[in-house]
């Protein structure tokens, strides 16, 4: 019988960089006072299984850091001092020490670790060995991760964990991501999950300025971006209500705990990181050329005015060439380079770990950027039984944006992305006279080009800092207090030159705004550890109150006297209005878990939290959050005997969890300025205060009911591990915000009704296909969500009250197109659809799919969902001598995308006009072009969307990242140099025809291949 | 030993529940800033100005009261952007036409109750209207701290902007729900009533309104609701609902008034024509952003005013009822001088240059103030209402050539006589005639088509073939039927 052995000792294992600080620090107690003169080390590190010698095991003196990597043979030469701790490990095996001998001479037989995944996890309020975990955590190392240019902490998050969708909603600089653990279970409330860094919990909320105008209504960038990620040494992500329910009402989207780096014991290791990346242009419209403009303008033109001339000669049309492709006028190659630079040590009992890092990137669209400075310090200081610990983090990051322009489409209220396809690729970018073109038939249409000039600049600067103090009060028993601050405040300052149509207007037109964000934590937890015999008990309780205050203001600036946009000179503009904003919530709540395990096989769980919010109604202040788990470690049970199966966990899990992601000044009815005007003979502007909203005050918290059944495994030595799980999620009083007839002088009253499940299936593999002389390692993660309404109460989003009672919640729905008509006849045939969409030859023809035998809003049917059916990442990774190898595919299928552009281009109704149209138009039905399959709209008011043709498959599977990396092997003074080439992005496949199946379609910001090269080294 | 360890624990667990924040309840309410929570409000005669500002506010913003709406700030309500009484009241009618392909289905007659699109927002901003003046008319009752003085002005106010909101309500949707009490209970959503009903309420409120609103105010209040323009705005209902003496009787009143004909015909609509004697309501204009006159914005062919969009054109056949000599048509731009000194002609219509060009304009925001209700429109309301009661008299020939006297330069043979109308329907077709010549693009010519008879016909006489009956209503939003499934559709849509 083999009754594989868990190891109790939290020390055990060392691959986690936690333990091993912890063990190196234990060492360096014992250690430190000894030194001798250096000597030759040399010896061998063999696989204790067939003998053989091991390449690329890691030979580290503990003492000063410093260390080599075995030769082919397994064989290395250091210089060390006798007595020095050497700690040998290598991927697969158990990390072993060995000390070094007056002869120098050390040979190491290593061990395959067979319990790979017995690390330290971090765990709401505590830490827990993850096979002693009875809930799901997903647990991600960021030195496994891809090592490009990484913005912020989201691109970890990147379809390295199963469950954890993550989509880029913006490509540009520090765009942002939505991400979604468990699929997506609130509508007005937020969907992300919680971030808590080093036990401060933060909102994902935007920390920016916003803005009133078009021009600045950019999609807001990752509030994320503030954070430095390369002090980040591991994020665990808790996906069941076991784990999240300590986090209580903001638990139910998942909770991402975070931690930085901290020092070590020993002597100061410097730590360099730097990288350079090109990016390129990836995907986008194909519009017409100069050419094909003005031939297929000429028979638009024709077919609405029948026997007029063309409006463009043959002659014309030939010499026309490709003319003005105007998004390369706006685009560039784009450049990103990162630096960190990182020290950490001991000094006497205290502990440090500091770091700088610079990140800079110039966005492939002229103008936008983000460069980014940041600074961390953590320190930990220990003596007898009290333990302090301090982190600060400063950062500023400076955003460029650029005009993106409105939410609603159409020429009017496009930005810089619209216009670059709408401009007629005849018009050159300038007047001969040096000015901007101007539109010929609609000059209220800024010039694209012109656009650029528009500045638009947000600085903001961060602050990250937390202090805590521990005490063991008796053995095993920890009193914890933990204060913690986040502050950032963020500056944005824009000016729109009289160049651009909009500040020719105004006469210039600027704006200034203000947000300063402050979260402040005050807890105090306390907690207790026992074992006795075969029995395990582990607390903790405690108390924890936050206050988020945000304060903020906007300036709005017309009538510059000059073109200056130097702000101190606003002496000489006028102000056009000023707003100010001031909101506070505090959240009071009380928290507890209890651990017990009995004979290492049976583990149980039980946690709770109480919430009091002020967002909530005077009814409704508290919300109480349990749960509980079990788990059985089969493996450890005297009947369960396997030579191939060393581990096998069953755990099961179920409790409540909430949201309360909504925002300030929901449950009361308050008075609120409303629009402005004029009083007075002399002209003054006056406001109005009117009640906002009406009151509600039974306003609650969602509500998340949620069972999960998992199983972790290791076969065959631990060559393959992994974990499934399956979750069932009912998420009731859904947070929702319904509309209001008119009469009732309200748009809107936010109410908790109606449900909504997720269901899903994860599965996290690893699999170490070789281990000799070429490692190999393939690790996948896949998830299924599915996710949809179980109870509407009644609610439907404007225009979507076709929407079906179980329906998706991300459900796109619109009506289905048959074809196109072919012929009068056809149209007379088919069902009335006059009344929602015009019936011509060549225009769509709509399915009437309740038979009634006319076209109404009722025939709308679900087309498709946006969020995916299941989602995955594939890396492989490959280690040959010092080289290494890593193929990062990720994948999101079955998932639908409109594609709200092509309504516009490929309405052939205002070429005439001077618009540009994509290519698509070619193929478009006319006449004498039957078979075409766009719409035929030449001289017919086009205005379809809403409808299946524009409602695309956008399953992607993209090749995310493929790195080559080298070892540098023998240089003094460099115990470990790396030199690695990074290419993102470089394929995707997809059948979605617009610019790109994962970013916002409507406000697009082009997606990039990023080429990389950099290097890492340690001193 | 053991006991005090004990202790220790106990007072340990005591303090991490109690510390941070001694158990009190009074963290966790909510706390409110800029914004003010309805318990601390209507605590001073400022509270009370404030809260009925929001009712003139109202009159030229579109969208939500919470500031959605697509739109920007200053088009809606009464002024000059898509969801407009503006458009509303004279986009379907023969004395204007719109350029832009999203009018077209306000030009054909094809309006569908779900194809407002960017035109849906008027029904909600007049029922927001009216329920900002109803939550005045609640709140302002037996406040100790408001001074009797300004409640009554201020109930005066409310109850004028109650009416001045139905009156569009009713005149552009017919069948609407009557709300005096807002119901606490927000998801109870109310029912139409006859219009009729809408008619009393309106009546009730401008009596009420007329007896405490004050002649004038003092100048810093110039632009308030007063006693003259709720007679105004009285006579102008009771013409359009054919209570000829009831007509008579509220535009006597405003006879009373210390107003007066302003002696030049396009001075009522300059830069600085607040305060003009003639103007009985306006809203007063900035040439700012958000709260500027957008007309001639909306109107001018860009070259002719810079910054301006050229829309809105009055039809040529509507151009050319007007006599030459007419000063009114002068204000109907053919022909101009470009921006860079070019001769250009509009031919299919004629610029609506009503509001003189602002020089000072911001973008298209212009410092016009614009003109609701005058005096020369109460006028043309006694001219009329005197004819439908007692056929053509001369008391209402007298009328109509005050106005024709201005409008001709004192040109005495431009005036008519009584001589010239045998019958009431004469007098009757020469007034409508003079409506459209005095008052074009002030949201009069709706109205004035359907009461007397000639909205649809017009229409099908000018090629709408789509115009029927029921159009002299409009479909209320579908999706406001969507909302509160208990109204009903208006007939034929």
């Amino acid at each position: 019988m083999k009754n594989l052995k868990i190891p109790t000792s939290v020390f055990r294992t060392h691959r986690d960089s936690i333990t091993r600080l912890v063990s190196l620090l234990m060492l360096m107690l014992i250690f430190h006072s000894y030194t001798y003169a250096q000597i030759a080390v040399s010896g061998k590190v063999t696989d204790e299984e067939d003998g053989e010698g091991l390449p690329g095991a890691t030979v580290l003196i503990s003492s000063s850091n410093t260390g080599t990597i075995t030769n082919y043979e397994g064989n290395f030469n250091l210089k060390a001092s006798v007595g020095d701790k050497l700690v040998i490990s290598f991927i697969g095996y158990e990390t072993k020490e060995a000390t070094v001998p007056e002869d120098g001479i050390v040979n190491v037989i290593m061990k395959p670790d067979i319990d790979a995944l017995d690390e330290v996890v971090v765990i709401g309020y505590g830490t827990q060995r993850k096979s002693d975990l009875t809930g799901s955590v997903a647990s991600i190392r960021t030195e496994d991760l891809n090592p490009g240019p990484v913005v912020s902490m989201s691109n970890f998050l990147q379809n390295t964990a199963p469950g954890v969708v993550l989509t880029q909603s913006s490509a540009q600089p520090g765009g942002g991501f939505d991400v979604k653990i468990r699929g997506a279970s609130s509508v007005l409330g937020a969907n992300g999950p919680l971030y808590v860094i080093d036990g401060l919990p933060i909102t994902g909320d935007n920390i920016q300025p916003g803005s009133s105008s078009r021009y600045r209504s950019s999609p807001a960038r990752n509030p994320l971006n503030g954070i430095n990620p390369k002090d980040i040494v591991s994020m665990e992500i808790l996906k069941d209500a076991s784990s999240t329910s300590i986090y209580g009402a903001r638990g139910a989207n998942g909770v991402v705990l975070i931690t930085t780096k901290r020092g070590s014991s020993g002597k100061m290791s410097i730590d360099y990181s730097g990288s350079s990346s090109i990016q390129q242009l990836d995907r986008r419209y194909d519009m017409l050329n100069a050419s094909q403009f003005a031939k297929t303008t000429n028979e638009v033109y024709i077919a609405k005015n029948p026997g007029a001339d063309p409006l463009y000669s043959p002659v014309f049309i030939n010499n026309a060439g490709v003319g003005t492709n105007w998004i390369d006028e706006i685009t560039r190659l784009g450049a990103i380079q990162q630096h960190q630079l990182g020290m950490s040590g001991s000094i006497n009992k205290l502990r440090y770990y500091a770091s700088g890092n610079y990140y800079q990137h110039k966005g492939i669209v002229d103008v936008s950027a983000l460069e980014r400075y940041s600074t961390r310090a953590n320190l930990d200081y220990g003596i007898k039984k009290l333990k302090l610990s301090g982190s600060i983090q400063l950062s500023k990051t400076n955003d460029s944006q650029i005009p993106f322009g409105g939410e609603t489409k159409g020429p009017e209220f496009g930005g810089l992305f619209d216009n670059t396809r709408l401009w007629s690729p005849l018009l050159g970018v300038r007047q001969s006279n040096g000015d901007f073109s101007v539109h010929p038939f609609r000059p209220e249409i800024p010039n694209p080009i012109s656009l650029l000039a528009i500045q638009d600049n947000i600085e903001t600067k961060r602050m990250l800092t937390s202090f805590s103090s521990e005490y063991e009060i008796v053995q095993g028993l920890k009193a914890k207090l933990n204060l913690g601050l986040d502050r950032s405040s963020s500056y944005r300052e824009a000016f729109i030159p009289t160049t651009v149509i909009r500040g020719q207007q105004a006469n210039g037109e600027g704006e200034i705004g203000n947000a300063d964000n402050r979260n402040i934590l005050s807890e105090v937890t306390l907690s207790y550890q026992k074992k006795i015999k075969e029995n395990d008990f582990s607390a903790v309780i405690g108390s924890t109150y936050q206050q988020f205050d945000y304060e903020g203001d906007n300036f709005l600036f017309y009538n510059f006297a000059d073109e200056t946009t130097d702000f101190s000179k606003l002496t000489d503009v006028d102000t056009l209005f000023d707003q100010y904003f001031r909101e506070r919530s505090r959240l009071l709540s009380y928290l507890g878990r209890f651990n017990y395990s009995v004979n290492d096989k049976y583990l149980f769980t039980f946690s709770f939290r109480a919430d009091g919010s002020t967002k909530f109604g005077p009814n409704k202040k508290w919300g109480y959050f349990p749960s509980g788990a079990v788990a059985w470690k089969i493996h450890n049970e005297n009947f369960f005997n396997s030579s191939v199966i060393e581990q096998l966990k069953l755990r099961a899990s179920y409790g409540q969890i909430g949201n309360q992601e909504i925002g300030n000044k929901r449950s009361q009815s308050v008075y609120n300025i409303t629009r402005r005007t004029v009083l007075g003979i002399d002209g003054k502007p006056i406001t109005g205060l009117a009640a906002l909203r009406p009151e509600n005050p039974d306003l609650r918290w969602e509500k998340t009911t949620q069972l999960n059944i998992g199983l972790d495994f290791a076969f065959m030595k631990s060559r393959i591990y992994g974990s499934l799980d399956v979750y069932n999620k009912l998420t009731e009083d859904v947070l929702l915000e319904f509309l209001l007839p008119a009469t009732a002088g309200f748009s809107s009253i936010t109410n908790n009704a109606g449900s909504i499940q997720n269901r899903g299936i994860e599965l996290a593999l690893t699999s170490k296909n070789l281990v000799k002389e070429l490692l190999w390692t393939t690790s996948l993660n896949i998830a299924f969500n599915k996710n949809q309404w179980k109870n509407r109460a009644g609610y439907y989003p404007e225009g979507e009250l076709i929407a079906k009672e179980d329906g998706p919640l991300s459900g796109i729905y619109g009506y289905k197109v048959l074809g196109l008509f072919q012929s009068e006849d056809e149209i007379d045939a088919s069902p009335d659809q006059s009344a929602v969409a015009i019936a011509k030859a060549g225009t769509f023809k709509y399915a009437d799919t309740n038979d009634d035998g006319i076209i109404t809003p009722e025939d709308r049917v679900l087309l498709g969902k946006s969020d995916p059916d299941y989602t995955f990442g594939v890396n492989n990774t490959f280690a040959y001598k010092n080289f290494d190898l890593a193929i990062f595919f990720q994948g999101s299928m079955g998932r639908e995308k409109e594609n709200y552009i092509l309504a516009y281009l490929e309405d052939t109704d205002d070429l005439t006009e001077g618009f540009n149209k994509s290519v698509n138009v070619l193929n478009r039905w006319t006449p004498t072009n039957t078979s075409g399959t766009i719409p035929g709209t030449d001289g017919i008011l086009g205005g379809f969307s809403n409808n299946s043709h524009y409602v695309e498959d956008a399953s992607f599977v993209r090749l995310r990242n493929i790195t080559l990396g080298y070892q540098i092997p023998n240089i003094k003074w460099i115990s470990n140099l790396r030199v690695y080439a990074d290419i993102q992005n470089l394929f995707t496949w997809t059948s979605f025809s617009g610019a790109d199946p994962e970013t916002d379609e409507f406000r697009q910001y082009p997606n990039a291949k990023t080429y990389t090269i950099g290097l890492n080294a340690t001193f | 030993m053991k006991m005090r360890y004990l202790l220790t624990v106990r007072i340990l667990i005591m303090l991490v529940l109690t510390i941070p924040f001694t158990g009190c309840e009074s963290i966790l309410e909510e706390e409110v800033f800029v914004d003010i929570s309805a318990n601390e409000f209507w605590q001073s005669d400022a509270d009370a100005i404030t809260a009925v500002n929001a009712i003139y506010a109202k009159m030229r913003a579109d969208g939500s009261v919470t500031g959605g709406g697509g739109q920007q700030e200053g088009w809606g309500g009464f002024g000059y952007g898509e969801s407009t009484i503006f458009n509303y009241s004279q986009v379907q009618t023969d004395e204007m036409l719109v350029r832009w392909s999203g009018f077209n289905a306000f030009l054909n007659f094809t309006l569908t109750p779900s194809s407002y699109g960017n035109f849906g927002g008027l029904f909600s901003d007049l029922f927001e209207g009216i329920y900002i003046a109803n939550n005045v008319l609640i709140n302002i009752e037996g406040k100790p701290n408001i001074s009797k003085e300004i409640q009554e002005r201020v109930k005066g106010e409310a109850l004028f902007g109650r009416a001045l909101y139905y009156s569009q309500a009713l005149s552009l949707f017919g069948n609407i729900p009557k709300i005096t009490v807002p119901d606490p209970d927000p998801f109870n959503f109310p029912e139409q009533v006859a219009p009729d009903e809408i008619a009393q309420l309106i009546r009730e409120d401008l009596s009420a309104a007329a007896a405490l609103l004050p002649e004038s105010y003092p100048p810093s209040d110039y632009g308030r609701f007063t006693k003259g323009a709720a007679f105004a705005l009285l006579a102008r209902v009771e013409l359009n609902q054919k209570n000829w003496d009831a007509a008579i009787g509220a535009a006597r009143e405003v006879l009373t008034l210390n107003y007066q004909l302003s002696t030049d015909y396009a001075s009522i609509f300059v830069i600085e024509n607040q305060g003009n004697s003639e103007i009985l309501l306006s809203i007063p204009c900035l040439a700012q952003p958000g709260i500027g006159n957008t007309m001639i914005a909306h109107t001018a062919e860009p070259d002719y005013v810079t910054g301006s969009w050229g829309g809105h054109l009055i039809r040529n056949e509507f151009y050319d009822t007007f006599d030459p000599a007419d000063n009114r048509r002068k204000h109907l731009i053919k022909n101009y001088t470009s921006v860079t000194g070019a001769a250009k002609t509009v031919t299919d219509g004629a610029i609506i240059a009503k509001y003189q060009p602002d020089p000072n304009r911001v973008g298209a925001y212009a410092g016009n103030d614009i003109v609701l209700h005058r005096l020369s429109e109460v006028y043309l309301t006694l001219a009329e209402a005197l004819n439908e009661a007692n056929g053509p008299n001369q008391e209402s020939i007298d009328l109509i050539n005050e106005l024709r006297d201005r409008a001709f330069d004192n040109n005495i043979s431009k005036r008519i006589n009584l001589g010239d109308f045998a019958t009431k329907e004469s007098l009757r077709d020469h007034i409508l005639a003079e409506r459209g010549w005095e008052l074009f693009a002030e949201n009069y010519r709706r109205e004035d088509l359907i009461r007397h008879g000639k909205y649809v016909s017009r229409a099908i006489e000018r090629g709408v073939t789509a115009a029927k009956s029921f159009h002299v209503l409009y479909p209320i939003p579908q999706t406001e039927i969507d909302r509160n499934t208990k109204l009903k559709q208006n007939k034929g849509y």
